[in-house]
């Protein structure tokens, strides 16, 4: 029993320091935070972790081959804005609609994909380049006036509750790819070494390429979601400066800038904290240069641990 | 090692949240505005401020209160003038109806899904009252919506929503800009000056400051409906897009025009806030004169930012109407505690600022204390 559990200690010591540091959060919060842990603000909380947190899971699987990927925002905005235009303009279905905002993400990310894995280009010339397309995609497509709203059965159907079950089922069924299939095995090998993954007959072009893709459809998913959020897509539904809290959600989740390791559930944990970050200066009135500070703060501190995590395996040959 | 030092992060973090929160709990309201009580910086729209006190604070126990301002951005001084002299307001009416205001102020930093999102805790965080300057008209009308199923009170504040709303979308109050009356104001004055300097409009630029901001189409509505009233319906117009309110990208796009339409002798701007992008496209195409010099191009502008004052008084601007701050906060903190306390309230007040000109810009800084000057250091 006892050996197992070390052995389970051992397994997922991430999972455990994420959910320890979020427990003691919480119990604090709880205490000294006038409504925090009512029932409203927690699933508001949700709500507002889901569009970054799914990010993030698609930013770990582009991290773990050592990638990095800064596009998503754009490439959200984008998708949600070509969905809407569809719903509203083209007098689209609904649910054509939001297989569509999923499907242009998809393809935004295999673009991003096929630049990277088959034409050797650089991943932040390409996803830089990348954002600004999906910035002018959606800013030609958003119009002058903006979008029409979208009927409200579809924010009715995709509401709290759906988001919240979205962002689960995504976190569930990424981690589970990453860590419980061969697929997920070799998206590791290629992060460890390229090279030798190649050698070793890992096809490591297409993995690449299919990694991207996977980024793209996340940023999509979380285009759904803040649709959902606001019924309707707007060009700047996606700041640029939303790229730190995405990937700064996957490193403090302990998934390595330099590839090799880290877990998406992990990730989403690390996206807790960051959006979780933004929910409790409102509550506490905290005024918002304050807040970029401290998140700033917090998110150099993580990097820095998680630099000195690596330095410290690297010391022990792990 | 390592869970320790997690351990202090996590303490760090919550030890900052809690500091931070007592550091920026209500103070009383930054007095920036103080010397403004009462006249309100704008002689046309004034409104009285309230008579004597009428609680007795030895006696009488204060009710708390919570509300909160969703602001789209605080890049621009202008917003921190509706941010501060709301709280110097609702503090002066708070005092007055024997209430003890405290004031959530969130940044949206020009994201629309991030403002839908802070206006979602501000409701979670208890707020009575959500005062909102909304990133975009449309996108707003399901947190108007949400706030109002929440039995909330939403005041648009110095925007307006879409014309669209219906029903629960509608807000409780709108205090806007008189924004079309801004610029037909405005631009009325400058047929006056360009006709006492015996200059006949050739053609006119047209700086639109942003698609979607109503209080930038209400200016467009203003400055065709002072075309049409001065008989110059048929002027051509040269329309350049200026992003969302951006000085650099209506600059970018001026210089072009510019280039392209050397005879235009009359420009319209719906913000002066686009100044510092406009003056550099016009100082490189050698078309930024004073009034009186060859080749100045006459122009009018709203808002009248510190540098759109600096321009006016140097003469390479000839007429702008203000923003009226002080005066869309006198309304906003009054029609609050009138819809809290169930009074009724006109549902659309829109405020009118100080018209200014070139002629009387020195005369107008002596006399009425303007946002803009109180803000001159931003």
């Amino acid at each position: 029993m006892s050996e197992k559990l070390k052995r389970f200690t051992s397994n997922n010591k991430q999972l455990l320091i994420m959910l320890g540091v979020i427990a003691v959060v919480f119990i604090i919060l709880s205490l000294t935070v006038p409504n925090f842990s009512t029932a409203r603000n927690l699933t508001n909380l949700l709500q507002q972790i889901a569009p970054i947190a799914v990010m993030a899971c698609g930013a770990t699987y582009v991290l773990v081959i050592g990638g990095m990927d800064i596009s998503n925002p754009a490439v959200m905005a984008a998708s949600a804005v070509v969905g809407v235009y569809y719903m509203t303009t083209g007098g689209g279905n609904l649910v054509l609609g939001t297989i569509l905002i999923v499907l242009t993400g998809t393809f935004l990310g295999l673009i991003n994909g096929f630049a990277i894995a088959k034409l050797k280009m650089v991943p932040m010339v390409v996803t830089l380049s990348m954002m600004t397309i999906g910035t002018g995609l959606a800013t030609i497509l958003s119009g002058t006036r903006g979008l029409p709203i979208l009927p409200a059965s579809f924010s009715n159907v995709l509401n709290k509750t759906v988001v919240i079950i979205i962002l689960l089922v995504v976190m569930i069924v990424m981690d589970f790819i990453l860590t419980g299939t061969k697929f997920g095995r070799k998206l590791y090998y290629i992060g460890n070494n390229a090279r030798t993954a190649r050698i070793s007959g890992i096809d490591s072009e297409n993995i690449t390429m299919f990694t991207y893709a996977i980024s793209g459809m996340c940023a999509g998913i979380a285009g759904v979601i803040n649709t959902a959020s606001i019924a309707t897509a707007r060009a700047n539904m996606g700041p640029q400066s939303q790229i730190l809290d995405i990937i700064s959600a996957a490193v403090i989740g302990g998934v390595s800038p330099n590839g090799g390791s880290g877990r998406v559930r992990d990730a989403v944990l690390g996206a807790v904290l960051i959006v979780g970050l933004n929910n409790v200066m409102n509550l506490l009135a905290v005024s918002d240069y304050y807040t970029t500070l401290i998140k700033g703060g917090i998110i150099i501190g993580a990097m820095g641990l998680a630099s000195y995590r690596q330095q410290q395996a690297a010391k022990r040959g792990v | 090692m390592k869970k320790v030092l997690a351990m202090i992060l996590a303490l760090v973090m919550i030890f900052a949240l809690v500091a931070c929160g007592q550091q920026s709990a209500p103070s009383g309201g930054s007095n920036q505005s103080t010397s403004q009580a009462g006249s309100a910086g704008s002689p046309k729209q004034d409104i009285a401020a309230p008579a004597a006190p009428a609680a007795d604070e030895q006696t009488t126990e204060l009710k708390h209160i919570k509300m909160g301002l969703a602001m789209q951005s605080l890049q621009a001084a202008a917003f921190h003038a509706w941010a501060d002299y709301l709280q110097y307001r609702l503090d002066y009416e708070a005092e007055q109806r024997g209430y003890e205001v405290e004031l959530i102020v969130t940044n949206a930093n020009d994201d629309v899904t991030k403002q839908a999102n802070d206006i979602r805790d501000l409701i979670a965080a208890g707020c009575e009252v959500i005062f909102c300057p909304c990133l975009d008209s449309q996108a707003i009308l399901k947190s108007v919506e949400e706030v109002h199923d929440a039995g909330i009170i939403y005041v648009s504040y110095c925007r307006e929503v879409s014309h669209d709303a219906t029903g629960k979308q509608v807000p409780d109050l709108t205090v806007n800009f008189a924004s079309e009356e801004q610029a037909y104001v405005g631009m009325m004055d400058l047929w006056e000056i360009m006709k006492a300097d015996d200059v006949e409009p050739v053609k006119l630029i047209d700086c639109y400051g942003d698609k979607t901001d109503e209080n930038a189409h209400n200016r467009e509505h203003g400055l065709r409906r002072a075309m049409e009233d001065a008989g110059y319906a048929d002027l051509p117009v040269v329309e350049v897009e200026c992003g969302h309110w951006e000085p650099d990208v209506c600059g970018q796009n001026l210089a072009p025009v510019l280039a392209a339409n050397p005879d235009a002798n009359c420009m319209y701007s719906s913000s002066d806030f686009l100044n510092s992008g406009i003056q550099k496209a016009m100082e490189d195409a050698g078309m930024w004169h004073k009034r009186g010099e060859e080749g100045h191009v006459y122009f009018s502008a709203s808002d009248m930012y510190p540098l759109g004052i600096q321009h006016l008084r140097e003469g390479y601007m000839d007429t702008a109407v203000d923003q009226g701050c002080y005066n869309f906060a006198v309304h906003a903190a009054a029609g609050a505690f009138d819809l809290l306390e169930g009074k009724e309230v006109e549902q659309v007040q829109l405020v009118l600022g100080t018209q200014s000109t070139n002629d009387n810009i020195e005369e107008i800084l002596a006399t009425i204390p303007l946002w803009g000057n109180d803000y001159a250091d931003y």
